[in-house]
């Protein structure tokens, strides 16, 4: 396989990361016209992506996103195996210890998360394919529903409780007026609630990540038993993913995780709630709508509507019973489509 | 043995090979202008708050004359049932002589958020029907359920069984708490009345992150991998981003709706139970006595065939058929396989009915 005219095959696996990422970065800065300085080969995508981006039509941007990110994934298995594989080699291909050798290698990533700790900066300093989407699906999708003090609420994920407590302990009472500093204080003692279940649902994931690596380790054993050969590093790539949802599905069956989950929702939610409170507080000062207030005229509109709706659909019935008792054509639907009322709207494709 | 017939450097030239197939496949994707989706010809016909009736062109000569109405669910578009020419539900019916009818429930904002399940299923839903009841003129109509929107049009039937002829619900939730349904395990210690005070609407993307999160590693990681390998085929990576926007067209939830439905159906699991109230009037399966092709899919993971089957027990129809289709939850609408067997499956089987 090795090839020592090209650039891109080299016994030396460092090395030879260097050169395929800056073969690569030269054909995507070729295309884009970039022939800028080529990054260490962890940062390459990143820096491929921001590229080429601006190349990118605005609906295939978020597509390349998620690519980048799984390959990055895919090239931290391949560094990380390349490792193991290496390490294999040089026992010696007589040796019959590849066993002990691939333990010795699972223990070694299993030690990566124990370096997740308290603290989530420990998630970035593992091989990207061991985080889970969920640590990072989390923040993605919350970011959606997260209250207007977005700085403090990531400030929260991301750092330990007890930080979190120093913090909150040290923080003035500020505000207006004493209620407003009491709906600040009560605030932040639901988001270190928050922190509190979010740090529960890292550890979980912690062991998961753990327990996937076992799992993986026992795919690849069993495939020795069975005399099947591992012949690319996609089939690796697919055991992992084999061996993690696997792991995953049977702990989310558990009512243990259920209820993990849902105190980790619940709890952002009574955060979000009192968020809004303080947030209507703040308007109502300033003599703007507040969301409950919206919340009344949305209700009451509602009502009203409905109500519109009920004499309406009398109305049809009274028009209906008069139509028939006086011999008119007895249509099975009295009500007329709103769209006869309506402008009607040339049908699009979506 | 070892079973590792791998070198670092064939996982070198592995990785090299990957790199090359995503360096050509930018092209592929920066080529790629827009992605259309809905593709059969239509007419809007009705139209209220944020909801579209719409009524499809006929492509036959002749046509059966009970119209079927399309009940899509609230969550996502209901344009995955016409995705594109050759994976279109919509267009396999149109082809098979049916009259076809659905409703779009669009995208609900702010002022939607105190919309109920009654205003959806009692309000809209009912009056759409009347509307294609008035358009065919004829008293009862075919309603076709997809996912949630089955739901619905269980609901819908078992109050107003006088204007549906026959129903026909795919891959519809039923039982509720059913053993290998994670999406209802995830969401049944959740607040919802809580939930839905904080959020008002529900964000799409939290539902995304919800059906996402039944099989995280394959659908936030892997596909993306096994995209790389398509990425040289402009039409293979134009049809995976077609299915991509529809995944992540994630319409808001009107909150109150969400949260009735969340409590009567995952949580409570009421609609086995004759439990759920619209309005004045209660939900029960038993009334339906119409006949009924259910269609589940074998490999569904967010509605687990064991929950859409578990309506043979429920309703008091003589003519009830189940039909499995062996594939997943969307490959039932998108898929080679569904557009050869389900349209003509449900356009016999109908025929056999709306005489």
């Amino acid at each position: 396989m090795e090839n020592k005219s090209s650039p891109f095959f080299h016994p030396d696996w460092l090395k030879l990361q260097q050169q395929y990422t800056d073969a690569f970065a030269s054909m995507g800065a070729e295309q884009s016209g970039d022939s800028g300085k080529h990054p260490p080969w962890q940062d390459f995508l990143n820096q491929w992506r921001q590229t080429l981006d601006k190349d990118l039509p605005g609906s295939v941007k978020p597509l390349f996103a998620n690519i980048q990110q799984q390959s990055t994934v895919f090239y931290s298995l391949a560094d990380e195996f390349a490792s193991l594989l290496n390490t294999i080699k040089t026992a010696g291909p007589t040796s019959g210890d590849w066993r002990s050798l691939l333990a010795d290698f699972i223990a070694g990533l299993k030690r990566q998360f124990d370096n997740v700790g308290m603290d989530n900066k420990g998630w970035s300093s593992m091989s990207s394919f061991l985080r889970s989407p969920l640590h990072y699906g989390w923040w993605q999708a919350m970011q959606s529903s997260t209250p207007f003090v977005d700085t403090l609420f990531e400030t929260a994920s991301n750092q330990s409780h007890e930080k979190m407590q120093q913090y909150f302990s040290m923080m003035p009472g500020f505000g207006p007026t004493r209620e407003f500093q009491e709906k600040l204080s009560q605030a932040g003692l639901l988001l270190q609630d928050y922190q509190k279940h979010y740090q529960t649902y890292q550890q979980a994931l912690t062991k998961l990540g753990k327990q996937s690596l076992d799992r993986l380790e026992q795919k690849i054993v069993d495939l020795a038993n069975a005399q099947q050969k591992i012949t690319s590093l996609r089939q690796i790539y697919n055991l992992w993913i084999d061996a993690s949802e696997e792991t995953y599905s049977r702990h989310a069956f558990d009512d243990g995780h259920a209820i993990m989950y849902a105190n980790l929702v619940n709890a952002l939610m009574k955060y979000r709630l009192q968020s809004n409170v303080i947030m209507d507080m703040v308007l109502e000062v300033m003599n703007l709508p507040t969301s409950a207030g919206m919340n009344t005229v949305i209700k009451r509109q509602q009502q009203m509507r409905n109500s519109v709706q009920q004499f309406q659909s009398e109305l049809d019935q009274i028009r209906r019973t008069v139509k028939k008792k006086t011999g008119a054509g007895s249509s099975p639907v009295a009500r007329k489509p709103v769209a006869a009322r309506k402008k009607k709207t040339t049908p699009k494709p979506e | 043995m070892n079973p590792f017939e791998l070198t670092p450097e064939k996982i070198a030239a592995e990785v090299f090979e990957f790199n090359q197939k995503l360096a050509g496949g930018f092209e592929t994707l920066r080529q790629i202008q827009d992605v259309s989706t809905g593709v059969s010809d239509r007419e809007a016909i009705y139209e209220e708050d944020k909801l579209v009736l719409y009524r499809y062109k006929s492509r036959t000569e002749k046509q059966h004359t009970v119209p079927v109405l399309i009940v899509y669910a609230l969550v996502n578009r209901p344009y995955m049932a016409d995705l594109q020419e050759d994976r279109s539900l919509i267009r396999g019916a149109l082809d098979a002589g049916l009259d076809i009818y659905l409703v779009d429930w669009g995208y609900p904002d702010s002022a939607d958020r105190f919309l109920t399940l009654d205003d959806y299923i009692n309000g809209y839903l009912d009056r759409c029907v009347d509307v294609v009841r008035k358009q065919a003129s004829v008293d009862r109509i075919n309603l076709l359920g997809i996912c949630q929107g089955g739901t619905f049009s269980l609901c819908y039937t078992s109050l107003h069984q006088d204007k549906v002829r026959n129903l026909i619900t795919t891959v519809t939730p039923v039982d509720f708490h059913t053993s290998h349904d994670l999406l209802s395990q995830l969401v049944r210690h959740i607040d919802i009345d809580n939930t839905v005070a904080a959020l008002g609407n529900i964000p799409g993307e939290v539902l995304n992150w919800a059906f996402l999160t039944l099989k995280p590693f394959r659908l936030m990681g892997q596909k993306y991998i096994d995209l790389v390998e398509i990425l040289s085929d402009p039409e293979k990576t134009v049809n995976f981003l077609r299915m991509e926007k529809w995944i992540f067209d994630s319409p808001a939830q009107a909150g109150e709706a969400y949260r009735q439905f969340i409590r009567y159906c995952y949580q409570e699991n009421q609609l086995i139970k004759a439990g759920i109230k619209l309005g004045d009037k209660t939900v029960n399966l038993e009334n339906i006595t119409l006949p009924i092709l259910n269609i589940y899919a074998r490999d569904d993971h967010l509605v687990p065939p064991d929950s859409s089957k578990a309506l043979a027990g429920c309703v008091s129809s003589s003519d009830y058929t189940e039909l499995e289709f062996p594939g997943g939850h969307i490959g039932i609408y998108v898929s080679a396989r569904a557009r050869e067997m389900l349209p003509q499956a449900i356009a016999d089987w109908l025929s056999k009915r709306s005489v």
